[in-house]
Order: C-alpha cells, then structure tokens, then sequence
C-alpha cells in the first residue's frame, strides 16, 4: 500500500507541476507585452516599470519562472486588479462557495444514481427501468445552460418560488464565517442550482452502475449465490458491492465535469463561486485572476483525481498488492 | 453451462467473422430503426443548415417592425413569427435557421480535427508500443487531468474570441478519448494473421500501420467522430453561451446569451426556450447514430449480445412413466425424462436440445460421474438439477430431491434447500468467489444465511471445513486472488460441505489444475462423502479422473446417455463404441498420470 500511495502522490505532484509550467508559458503567449498581463493596462508608463521591477519582469524568464514558481508554492498568486488584493484572498472565498454548490450536488449524484442504478438493474426492461433510464438520458442530451436557464425562468422568474439568483438577498444581514452558509436565505438561493447540478450529474452514475450491475448480476459468482440459496436481495447487495468499484473509477471523469457544469450554472444563477470567477477574469482581462483560478480549479481536478484513485484501491483488493 | 457451451448453443448456425470482410457496421447500424430516426433528424438539420437563408422567413438581424411602425420587441409567438421576437424585434425563427450554419460547421470542424489527432496519436502508440506508447498515453492522461470548460476559457481569454481559437480549442481538448480507444483496438487487431503476415513479407511499418491496421480502426473513429460532433457542438454552445464566441456570430448558444443577458427573461420565455430545443434535439439525434453504431460494432465483435440470465422456476411438463410416489421416495434423487432445449433468442436462430430426455437415480453416499466432451449436455443437465438454468430453458421430465418434487417446490423453500440440503462446486472457481471479499467471510456469509450461529461459531465451522481441505485456516482472511487455482477450487469443496449437505454436484472440478492438485480435490471430495455420507455427482470430461472414485457411471454425447452403469462394468466391458472410444484415449492419458515423474498433466 505505502508503495503504492507514494507513486501515485508522485505522479499527482508531477502533473501539477506540468499545469502550472503550461500555465507560466501560457499567460506568457498572450499577444502584445507580456508584462501588461501581469501589471495591468491603465498604469503610466514609469509606475509601469518600477513594478515591472518589483515583479521581476525585467529579468530573464528562468528567472522568472523559478520566482513563479516558489511564489505559487507559498499560494501567492499576485494581486488581482480588479480586487486590488491577493488573488489568494479572493480565491478562498470563491472556493468556499463552489464547493458548497459542487459537493452536495456530487454527493445527491452519486447516491441517487447508485440507488436508481440498482434499482432498475434488478428489473431491467420493466417499465420502470424505461421511464426512469429515459427521463434521465433526455437531462442528459439538454444543454446544461438551457436547462438551468428554463429553470430559472420557471422556478424563479415566472413562479416567484426561489430568489433569482445570487447567494444573498440584498440587504439581508450578512452572516460571517462558515456559519453563512447553514442561513436560510443562503439555503434558499442554493436549492435551485444544486437541483439542476445533480439531476445534470446523475446520468453518469446511474447509467454505470445500472451496466455493471447487470453485467455483475451474470457473473458466475453471483449465479453461485443463487446456488448458496441466498436471496434475491443479498445478491443485490453483493453485485452492489461489486458494482462500486467502477462507479469510484467514476469519480475523476464525473468531478472533472461537475466544475466544468458549475461554471454555467454559477453563471446562470450568479452564484459567486470560482466558475463564475473566471468567466468574470476573463471578461475584465483580469489576467492574475485567470491564472490564479485556472490553476486552482486544475488542482483540485487533480486532486480530486488522486483521491479516487487511492480509495479504489481501497475498495478493490486485487489492485492493493500491484 | 459453461461459456464454451454458451457460445456453441448461441453461435448455432451463424456465420462465423472474418476480419478481412468484417460486415460493414454501417449497414448494420441501420437495420436498427432509433438509427434511422437519428439518422434522418440529422440529415434534415444539415439540409436545414444549407439552404437557411432560403428556408429563414426573414433577415435573422432584421429590426422588424409591426403594422402600426412600431419595432415589434418581444413579440410571443404567433402566426407570423412562430417563436416570437427578441428584444430588438428580430425574428427568433430566423435566427435559430440561420444559427444552425455556424453551430454545425463549427462542431464538425472541431470534431474532425479530434478525432484526428486522436486517431493518429491511438494509431502510433498503439502499433509502435513500450516507450513512445507510454509517453502518449501519459499525455492522454494529463490531457484527461484537466477540466475543459475552465481551461477552454482561459485559452479563448488568451488568445481571442475567433472561430478559429474555438475549433483548434475544443479539437486539442477533446482528442484524448478518441486516442484511448483507437490505441486499444490497434493493440487487438496488430495480433491478427493477416498484419503479421504483412510484417513478414516485408511491408515497412508505415505501411503496416496506414495500409493495413488503419482500415480496420476507421469504422471505431468515425463512429466517435459522429459522437464527438456532439460534444463539440455542445462545447461550442456552452462556449458561445457564456459570451465567448466571435461579437458579430450567429448560433444557438449566442441567441440564448442574447437571450440571458437582455435581462428580459421574465416576460419573454420563447427567447431561450426555442434555441435549447434545436440543440436537444440535434444532440439526440446524433446520439441515437453514434449510440446505434457503436452497438452494431459491438455485436459484430462479440457474437452473443449477453441477454440477462434469470432463472426459472416454472415448473416442468410432468409426465412420468414411474406409477405412485413410492419408487421416487427410495432414492435420494431420482430423475426422469429430463430434457432441455434453449429457446432461440432471435428469429433465425434454431432452439437448441441441449439434453433429450435422460433419467438416472442417485443413492445416499453414493458417487456418480458424468463423463462427456464439451457440448454433451453434461452440464446443463446437472444444472436443471440445481435449478441453475437460465430464463431461455424450458424444461420438462420430473426432477425429484429427497422425495420431493424440486420443481414444485416454491422459491423461498428452494433458497432453504439449497447449501443445507444440495451444495454446488461450480465450475470456475477463480469467477466463482466475489473478488473484494475475503474468502473465509464468504465461507461465513454462506453458514449464517442458512443456521442461526453467532459469527464466532460460524468461523469455528469455517475454520474446520479449511482445514479439512488442507488449506490454513489463517489465510481465510486471505482474498481470492491471493490463492492459488486448486486452493480456490479447494475452498469452493470447504464452502460446500461446510453445512453437510446431502447431495454435493460438481462441475468440472479439477479443470485446468496439474495433475498432483487433480487428485488432492479428488480426494477431497471422496473423504466428504466418507464422513458425511452425502452423494456426490461430479462432472468431467476426463474419464481416467472420474473412473478412479466414481462407483457409477453415465457416459453422454449430444445430450443424450450413451451409456450409464457400475464403474467396473463399464471399463471393462463397455457396451457402446463411444465409451470405447472414450476409454481408448482415456488409457493413454491414464498411462501418463499414474507414475509420471515429470508431472505434465493429461490433454485437458
């Protein structure tokens, strides 16, 4: 296991590193002067180059790069221009946010979509299976703006159940700390994006579960426990069991989505979260933001990536010993 | 009925697949009618996307105005403009014609230029393997590590809102499935006669690879072409949706963020409905294609479609030639007239009479080897004793366990039957055991779904029954994959007598296990029947095996008994020109195992 753990914490050092080189050069290649992407364009011409200065832009790019990169290690990111502070400091507030949206969304996901999974995988082809597999293949073909938007228009414009977007009412008494999110006007505004997000994100799960379930069903050792006289219901359990191990290998490609749909849905409903963040940099030419959520938003895709990886093993003994 | 079996039965009477003249997947795809329906949808769209300026009843950025002079804003739909009108009195009909354009050509572009690279990238890794394998393949990895919309943003931002970012975005970001798919299908198809003999006579690798392999893989990439027109057109929509597409462009995504940020949403609902709608649509339809097609690539590669195996507990045609119950109480198991014939799944397929009406009886402690080549019906046959057949059998004759009628008896009392009453050693052991449990909790599981122990005894039992079979009653904590092939086969024999059954059937025990381990699991199950006077059935194709501890025998072939009777008589004095046939080759395996030094077991 030890061995294992530290390869695979490896190879999750190794790729971010490769994200934030690509990243270095990347903010590097915009056309134009590059020291304008990190200095920001209304400044005069001699404030311009005594922060060039400071920001060590006059010097050689391995330089540069090297500074880059213990800054980014120490999570400093730069100073956002439209914020006029750390990116850092703006970045763990957004990240907060998002992942109020983004994990109980992953969580419905999956929970619902292992249940209805097996759920019409112990009676495939029945009616219920049909309405059910087709209800959530025709989510699934909707863009996930539209169906967002329609909601929106819906739910909150026309029948007046939610607020209209946003995290807060305005004016509301600002509650600080983690204690905001459990009020119930953040609640209410939440209710609306993280149903679209999980309905949008229980497809995968429920579709992989209910394949391997079927197939695992036909194995030969749950055709043994039809022999060992077990019920029905146990040998659900078993191929349930079973059935898990692709659902986690699930988990990378599913998380990698979420924020990919967390972009669109914060969008729509103007939840203030790292989606929306980067739309906004990128619209502000905001470039220390950009770069600063980019990244953030590839760690944690990695991360995430890492952390599935090493539960399958977990859960899988045939990999532990490999 | 194991898979060889499975596939002989299914396989009945299909053409078998060469490679070199694979039925064209196309072809097959449109046999299937979803395909058809998608198909045409498709097609429409694009005859749509062609001729919209004809089709588009005005200029989609016309400012229209009403009757009375007025710009006619926000008009709901009616007559005239049967999806209503935006806020700057543009018909939304229109827009939605002519957006079509850019939304197909901009997909199709960025998917053509994926499944390029990836394709190539699929192409190269997998033929040329170790080293540069493993550098492409890292990088498909990397490329799966990062999430698109947030990346495909950051790139637009960087370099610009054109037409051209946008497809060389989503192609570079969207070419890594492709590549996975494309490579593992190269792995297969280099193994084929026909490639390797093209590497023999010489053919340079580029060749090899482009003249040969590549044909083969373009079916799979076109298939995931039409699938990846779909997500591209939908990267771009989400893409143009956010604001992102070039300012003077017309497609589905820009008239929804038209749409959302006029801030006009409260009263006009048709502004973002219509454009999502066409999106919807055209991604079902391309989903149905790709969908379709990938089924139909599916099924030529693997020829049973693997239909779900339920069972059956409808009870069989009684019709018994054995007058009152008295006979059929005096013998543990009796069995009459049983036979099996597989429904055909589909229309030009023939059932299948996989055994024709045999009988036999079986006495407490007694041991009855059934010895038949691959296709007897051996195994179905002890399967219809253990109500193991799947849904596509029908069985008739009668069946009768300790007197009763075991296809009579209901599903609850047959679970309660099972392990106490009739245990089973099925044929593969290493598919037999779940894989991410530990064997002694299996073993465990199995005693308390039928007596009411504590967990503590039940590992006691467990515990004994592995030491019985020589296996360590330590590495019950072990998993299956940690044991060896006879260890696994051995605890399957501990499983089964753990709750000394009565009747104890197996199924090809010693398959595929070297000759020492062969009679270890024989003797295993000859010391069950010693100490526990259960009966035991043991299925085998080898006769010299099952000869040495069986006290009867039945001899089948094509499902029917050749011949059946006292171990002795039967070798000595076999009466049918098959057993003879049987015992001729079975002598000359039989001289190899005895004495064998080397230990090389018998043609399995």
């Amino acid at each position: 296991m030890t061995p294992y753990l530290t390869k695979r914490l490896g190879v999750m050092v190794f790729t971010l590193w490769i994200v934030v080189t690509v990243t270095f050069f990347l903010f590097r290649a915009v056309p134009g002067d590059p020291s304008l992407v990190l200095i920001g364009p209304e400044i005069e011409a001699s404030a311009a180059d005594s922060i060039r200065e400071s920001f060590g832009l006059d010097r050689s790019l391995g330089v540069q790069y090297w500074s880059y990169l213990t800054n980014a290690l120490q999570g400093d990111l730069g100073m956002s221009f439209r914020y006029r502070v750390p990116v850092s400091t703006v970045l763990s507030e957004k990240l907060a946010n998002t992942a109020v949206l983004v994990l109980p969304a992953m969580l419905v996901a999956f929970g619902l979509g292992a249940l209805l999974g097996s759920l019409t995988a112990s009676r495939p082809n029945s009616r219920l299976d049909r309405l059910i597999t087709q209800l959530f293949l025709s989510i699934k073909s909707a863009p996930s703006f539209w169906l967002a938007t329609m909601a929106l228009v819906i739910f909150s414009l026309s029948l007046g159940l939610t607020p209209s977007g946003g995290m807060t009412t305005p004016g509301a008494p600002r509650v600080e700390g983690f204690e905001r999110f459990f009020s119930g006007d953040v609640l209410s505004h939440l209710i609306l994006p993280l149903v679209i997000l999980a309905a949008i994100f229980t497809v995968e799960p429920l579709m992989t579960m209910r394949t391997s379930m079927i197939e695992i069903l036909n194995d030969d050792f749950l055709e043994f426990g039809h022999a060992k006289g077990f019920s029905r219901s146990r040998i659900t359990l078993h191929a349930a069991r079973n059935s898990l191990l692709p659902m986690v290998s699930l988990v990378p490609s599913i998380a990698g989505h979420l924020i990919a749909g967390s972009v669109i849905i914060e969008i729509v409903f103007s939840w203030p979260g790292m989606g929306r963040e980067i739309v906004d940099a990128v619209n502000r030419f905001d470039y220390p933001m950009m770069q600063g959520t980019f990244m953030a938003i590839a760690a944690l895709a990695i991360l995430v990536n890492a952390v599935a990886d090493i539960v399958y093993t977990y859960l899988d003994p045939r990999v532990r010993l490999t | 009925m194991n898979q060889q079996e499975k596939r002989n039965v299914r396989g009945a009477g299909k053409v078998s697949i060469d490679l070199h003249r694979r039925p064209n997947p196309f072809r097959v795809a449109l046999r299937d009618n979803s395909v058809k329906v998608g198909l045409a949808i498709f097609g429409l769209i694009v005859v749509v996307a062609i001729f919209a300026p004809v089709i588009a009843p005005y200029d989609p950025q016309e400012r229209l105005r009403t009757a009375d002079g007025e710009i006619a804003r926000l008009l709901p739909p009616q007559w005239d403009h049967w999806m209503g009108t935006t806020n700057f009195g543009r018909d939304i009909f229109s827009q939605v014609i002519v957006g079509t354009r850019r939304t197909i050509s901009v997909g199709a572009a960025a998917a053509f230029m994926a499944v390029f690279i990836g394709a190539n990238v699929g192409l190269i890794a997998g033929f040329r393997g170790g080293r540069v394998d493993n550098l492409l393949m890292r990088m498909t990895d990397a490329a799966y590590a990062l999430p698109f919309l947030p990346f495909a943003i950051v790139l637009v931002g960087i370099f610009g809102r054109t037409d051209l970012i946008l497809v060389a975005v989503i192609g570079l970001l969207f070419w890594r499935t492709t590549a996975r798919v494309i490579r593992s299908q190269v792995l297969t198809t280099k193994e084929r006669t026909f490639v390797k003999a093209a590497i023999a006579g010489g053919a340079s690798p580029r060749r090899v690879l482009y003249a040969h392999i590549a044909p083969n893989v373009v079916a799979l990439a076109l298939v995931y072409a039409m699938l990846l027109i779909a997500e591209a057109v939908m990267a771009d929509a989400s893409l143009s949706f956010l604001g992102f597409a070039p300012p003077d462009s017309l497609s589905w995504g820009t008239i929804m963020f038209d749409a959302f940020t006029s801030q006009r949403m409260r009263q006009a609902w048709w502004w973002p409905m219509f454009p999502g709608l066409a999106l919807m649509v055209f991604m079902y339809s391309v989903y149905q294609v790709g969908r379709g097609m990938q089924r139909a690539l599916k099924q030529m590669d693997i020829p049973d479609i693997g239909a779900s195996a339920r069972l059956d507990s409808r009870a069989p045609e009684r019709r018994s030639p054995l007058a009152g119950g008295s006979t059929r109480t005096d013998h543990l198991v009796v069995v009459e007239y049983l036979a099996v014939t597989y429904r055909p799944r589909t229309p030009d397929e023939e059932p299948v009479r996989a055994v024709k009406g045999i009988s036999l009886r079986l006495d407490p402690g007694e041991m009855l080897g059934i010895v038949g080549e691959s296709g007897s019906g051996k195994t179905t046959a002890v399967r219809a004793l253990l109500r193991l057949l799947p849904a596509t059998a029908d069985v008739s004759g009668a069946i009768w366990f300790e007197g009763r009628d075991l296809y009579g008896v209901g599903d609850r009392e047959m679970r309660s039957l099972r392990w106490e009453h009739l245990a089973f050693v099925p044929q593969s052991a290493m598919n037999s055991l779940d894989p991410v449990q530990r064997v002694g909790n299996q073993i465990v599981e199995a005693i308390r779904v039928h007596r009411q122990v504590t967990r503590r005894q039940a590992r006691q039992m467990c515990a004994a029954a592995l030491e019985q079979v020589g296996i360590n009653p330590a590495r019950g904590r072990h998993y299956p994959h940690q044991y060896s092939g006879g260890m696994r086969q051995r605890a399957l024999i501990a499983m089964a007598k753990v709750l000394e059954p009565t009747l104890l059937v197996a199924d090809e025990p010693t398959t595929g296990l070297d000759v020492v381990v062969q009679d270890q699991i024989m003797a295993d199950l000859d010391r069950v029947r010693e100490e526990l006077g259960t009966a035991i059935i043991i299925v085998s194709h080898d006769l010299a095996l099952v000869s040495e501890t069986c006290s009867t025998l039945i001899v089948m072939k094509d499902g029917d008994v050749v011949e059946a009777g006292p171990t002795d008589r039967l070798v000595t004095d076999p009466r049918d020109p098959y057993t003879r046939l049987l015992l001729e080759s079975a002598h000359g395996s039989a001289a190899l195992r005895s004495p064998s030094p080397s230990g090389s077991g018998p043609g399995g």
